[in-house]
């Protein structure tokens, strides 16, 4: 057993006295993420450069502490929140934008930068990085990376995974190495491509290269209020359907809209049953075709109001209902947990009616707020963690969800990721031996010792046992446990 | 592939196999004590080294067969392996829609293949490589069992993406059977082209043409012995936009075959060279340069892509230690950008001078902990990859 005190010696020698954070009440802070895991690491490091990072990752291998890798703590998966205590790694101090190349259309910058930084900065050369996560404000690219997040806005030019092209990382096993570069297609396996989406659990992007693409110079939103969910899911499936495909189409069911409208008064029709709000962007003459073609195919599903907005005013007015969900319901009950799940696009207008009996056999009300244009479903199911059971009521509705969405062709996340919260869950997808071949992974990076960021995405692992109960345990051991 | 004579990178098989179902071909996976070298249409066999040892082809097309799983509603399709991209295509273009792989002949080249080799088109600026239309896979491993990786929607992120692992893992690491593939809707365009000079001019003009907001479908910039010109495939609506840009230059309609040329460039049947740069676009004009001197009869750069390729029929071209170091220096180039230079095709006598896949790369310790992770005793394509993995 190590003590605390070798711990933090080691972790000094390796980043620095001023890069170590080891009070109990400066530890706080990193003890969750944004979901209801909770667990309070031994220490937390801030290293500055990749061989900090490798020096740090170093001594908790030799001296058998895990490791978990944390950026802005946004992610809805539990995957930053150390469920086996150890060494929390956080890239808060590596945020510099190291070269935007205006000619190839790549930046370079360290993990910590925020998402909605980099865009802000490209955009001095006409240049923004498409994938955008609702939580762009805070989360950072190295997140962005290690759960291949998406946004609103990835339906036309996808998801994390199309925009990387290279990430330094600091394995599991404590190497410096590229994967990939900044061309195009990497030399040899696609390293670079396992690496994102692997949640962590393979080691720490220190720097990552992404393409970035011109900013479109004419967008168009629409907005268009339907009786029913059913139509708008319909409207969905035929404007792709019709060749279309637009930056981004979000739908609300009624509660949400009940909930904004009670908000903001953003003036959503009244009584409308869902609300799609679709972007068109590119060149002038093609966002303009397309839209009158976006419009007649809601009116012909049943929309009672399309409202068209052009000016930059008019966009955020139709945008805003969007934006201001979460918060909205938030005026509805005291709490609310997202679910992330993804159902063949076909299948959205059924799998909406099934969420909605969960929902009436729980008794906890379900709002949804999601991603329509590639059936990525957020049912938010509203409750109160002051009723007793709560907590473990909302889990089990939860995972009706899931079950819904993977007996409908589906799968658990979308962008989110499987974290500490659906990894029970991954046999309903996958065999042993393909969970077994996924893991084999870890060899490559030299995390097969398990105490790279430990209880996530496989089921099982020692030491992680129930979730819930799991966090109360690591609560009850108290900040002075041993490592 | 034809039957008699076949060769891999120069070298004869000990034996070719044609297993007739995905258990046949599975056991023979499973008993195997010689490398097994899978192939499906055969048109890329001639890249990379020959294995090592003996080897035997096992030709997969009838064992990796079946129908077209096809949900237009939510623009995926799922594909047997052993289906060439054409006839998957006929299935779907009936209904409106099509794949985005647009291997060089795609007549030929099976779907499998394609993912494997990572063979992308013209389409592929646009459109992404052929690993971004990948939404799942099942593939054999080493030892025969059949596993799956992803699934069949357009978004997911539960577990590691071991699709992006085998995509591109040219044969090495597992036999891919089927995999569940984006549609996209058969979209109106059209062709046009531009008289552009040289090179440089060509890839200033799409800089501009893409800058203004224009996302062609195909926008390359081919030399081929009459002028070299920006070729585009446009939504009609795009096209005043770019003649905006291209204002004065002289248009006109691709002429026939320009779309096949684009793809099959350096594969087609009297080619004997052919040279492949990946590499960021502002390294592409020094990069085209250099390939000149091969003194290519078809040489395409396509931006979007980060792609150069200089192909030569059997009139054309340069002798070995001269390739060798134009290859070299194009590699000196864009090494330090990630990129790499592959010599795609060439005569087999020419492989004593020239490397086809050049030095591997720095994290090549990475590389070969995959191939040990995923086929501890080389069961596959032993040999054949980068660094001889
Ligand atoms: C209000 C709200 C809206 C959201 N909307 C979206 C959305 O639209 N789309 C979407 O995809 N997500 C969304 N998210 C989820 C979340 O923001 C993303 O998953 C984001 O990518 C997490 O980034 P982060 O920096 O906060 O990472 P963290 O939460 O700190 O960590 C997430 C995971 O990444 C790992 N990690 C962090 N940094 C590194 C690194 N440098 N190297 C290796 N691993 C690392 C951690 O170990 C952890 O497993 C939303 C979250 C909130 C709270």
């Amino acid at each position: 057993m190590t003590t605390r005190r070798e711990l933090l010696a080691a972790l000094r020698r390796a980043v620095g006295d001023g890069a170590v954070v080891w009070r109990p009440e400066d530890l706080a802070a990193y003890e969750f993420d944004g979901t209801v895991e909770r667990a309070v690491p031994h220490a937390v490091v801030l290293p500055s450069t990749a061989e900090e990072v490798r020096a740090a990752v170093r001594a908790c291998l030799d001296l058998g502490v895990p490791i978990t890798p944390r950026g802005a703590g946004t992610g809805l998966s539990g995957g930053a929140v150390p469920l086996r205590r150890g060494v929390v790694i956080s890239t808060a101090r590596m945020r510099r934008i190291i070269e935007i190349d205006p000619a190839d259309r790549v930046a370079v910058v360290e993990p910590g930068v925020a998402n909605l930084e980099l865009s802000r900065q490209a955009a001095r050369y006409g240049l923004f990085y498409p994938p955008d996560p609702s939580s762009q404000a805070a989360c950072t690219i190295g997140g962005n990376v290690a759960e291949n997040a998406g946004g609103p806005h990835c339906l036309a030019l996808g998801v994390t995974q199309n925009f990387v092209l290279g990430i330094e990382v600091v394995t599991a096993g404590g190497d410096i190495r590229w994967l990939g570069g900044r061309s195009p297609d990497p030399f040899g396996f696609d390293l670079r491509g396992a690496f994102i989406g692997s949640e962590g659990t393979l080691g720490i992007a220190t720097k990552v290269a992404v393409r970035l693409l011109p900013v479109p110079p004419a967008v168009v939103t629409l907005l268009a209020a339907f009786p029913e969910v059913a139509q708008a899911c319909e409207a969905v499936s035929s404007i792709i359907a019709r060749g279309i495909i637009p930056s981004a189409m979000e739908m609300m069911d009624r509660l949400c809209i009940e909930a904004v409208e009670a908000g903001f008064r953003v003036g959503y029709p009244e009584g409308a049953g869902a609300v799609l709000l679709v972007e068109l962007d590119g060149l002038e003459g093609e966002v303009q075709a397309e839209s009158a073609r976006v419009r007649a195919e809601c009116l012909e599903r049943g929309a009672t109001e399309v409202r068209v907005a052009a000016s930059e005013e008019e966009r955020a007015l139709l945008w805003k209902g969007r934006k201001g969900a979460i918060p909205a319901l938030g005026r509805l009950a005291p709490n609310y947990y997202i679910v992330d799940g993804v159902v063949p696009r076909s299948r959205l207008a059924a799998v909406m009616e099934r969420v909605a009996a969960v929902s009436a056999r729980s008794g906890l009300r379900i709002a949804n707020v999601f991603h329509a244009g590639d059936g990525n479903l957020h049912p938010l199911i509203l409750f109160d963690e002051r009723e007793p059971g709560a907590g473990e009521r909302v889990l089990a509705t939860a995972a009706e969800v899931m079950r819904v969405c993977v007996e409908e062709g589906g799968t658990l996340s979308g962008e989110h990721g499987i974290g500490a919260e659906k990894r029970e869950f991954m046999p309903w997808l996958f065999g042993k031996e393909d969970l077994a071949t996924m893991a084999r992974l870890r060899e490559v990076f030299g995390a097969d010792g398990g105490l790279f960021n430990p209880c996530k995405v496989f089921p099982g692992g020692t030491g992680c046992g129930e979730m819930g109960s799991r966090a109360a345990a690591v609560r009850a051991a108290g900040p002075d446990a041993y490592v | 592939m034809s039957e008699a004579g076949v060769v891999v990178a120069g070298a004869a098989p000990v034996s070719v196999e044609r297993p007739g179902s995905l258990a046949e071909l599975a056991a023979l996976v499973r008993g195997s004590r010689e490398t097994l070298v899978p192939v499906g249409g055969g048109t890329v066999l001639g890249l990379g080294y020959a294995p090592a040892g003996p080897f035997r082809l096992v030709d997969v097309r009838d064992a990796l067969g079946g129908a077209v799983e096809h949900q237009p509603d939510d623009l995926t399709a799922t594909v047997p392996a052993g289906m060439t991209v054409d006839a998957a295509n006929a299935v779907l273009r009936a209904r409106g829609q099509e794949l985005k792989l647009d291997p060089p002949l795609p007549s030929r080249a099976t779907v499998g293949g394609t993912l494997a080799a990572a063979m992308a088109g013209p389409q592929r600026g646009r459109y992404g490589a052929p690993r971004d239309q990948v939404l799942g896979l099942t593939f054999i491993r080493a030892d025969g069992d059949v596993v799956r990786a992803g699934g069949r929607v357009v978004k997911n992120v539960a577990g590691f993406d071991l699709s992006r692992l085998l995509c591109g893992s040219f044969g090495s690491l597992g036999i891919i059977v089927a995999a569940t593939l984006r549609t996209w809707p058969v979209r109106e365009a059209v062709d046009v082209e531009w008289q552009v000079g040289d090179i440089g001019t060509g890839l200033d003009l799409a800089a501009r043409l893409t800058a203004a907001g224009a996302r062609p479908e195909v926008l390359d910039i081919v030399e081929d012995g009459h002028g070299t010109w920006l070729a585009a495939r446009l939504s009609p609506a795009a096209l005043p936009a770019a003649e905006q840009v291209l204002g004065g230059r002289e248009a006109r309609p691709w002429p026939p075959g320009r779309f096949e040329q684009l793809r099959d460039g350096g594969f087609r049947d009297d080619d004997v060279l052919s040279v492949r740069v990946t590499a960021p676009w502002s390294l592409l004009a020094r990069t085209a340069e250099v390939l000149e001197r091969a003194r290519p009869g078809l040489l395409v750069v396509r931006p979007l892509a980060g792609m150069a390729r200089a192909a030569a029929r059997r009139q054309e071209g340069v002798a070995s230690r001269e390739l060798r170091g134009i290859v070299e220096e194009v590699r000196r180039l864009v090494r330090p950008a990630g990129g790499f230079a592959v010599a795609e095709r060439m005569p087999d006598r020419y492989r004593a001078d020239v490397d086809p896949w050049g030095e591997p790369p720095e994290s090549f310790d990475l590389l070969r902990a995959a191939k040990a992770a995923f086929d501890p005793e080389g069961r596959f394509s032993r040999g054949r990859f980068i660094g001889g993995i």
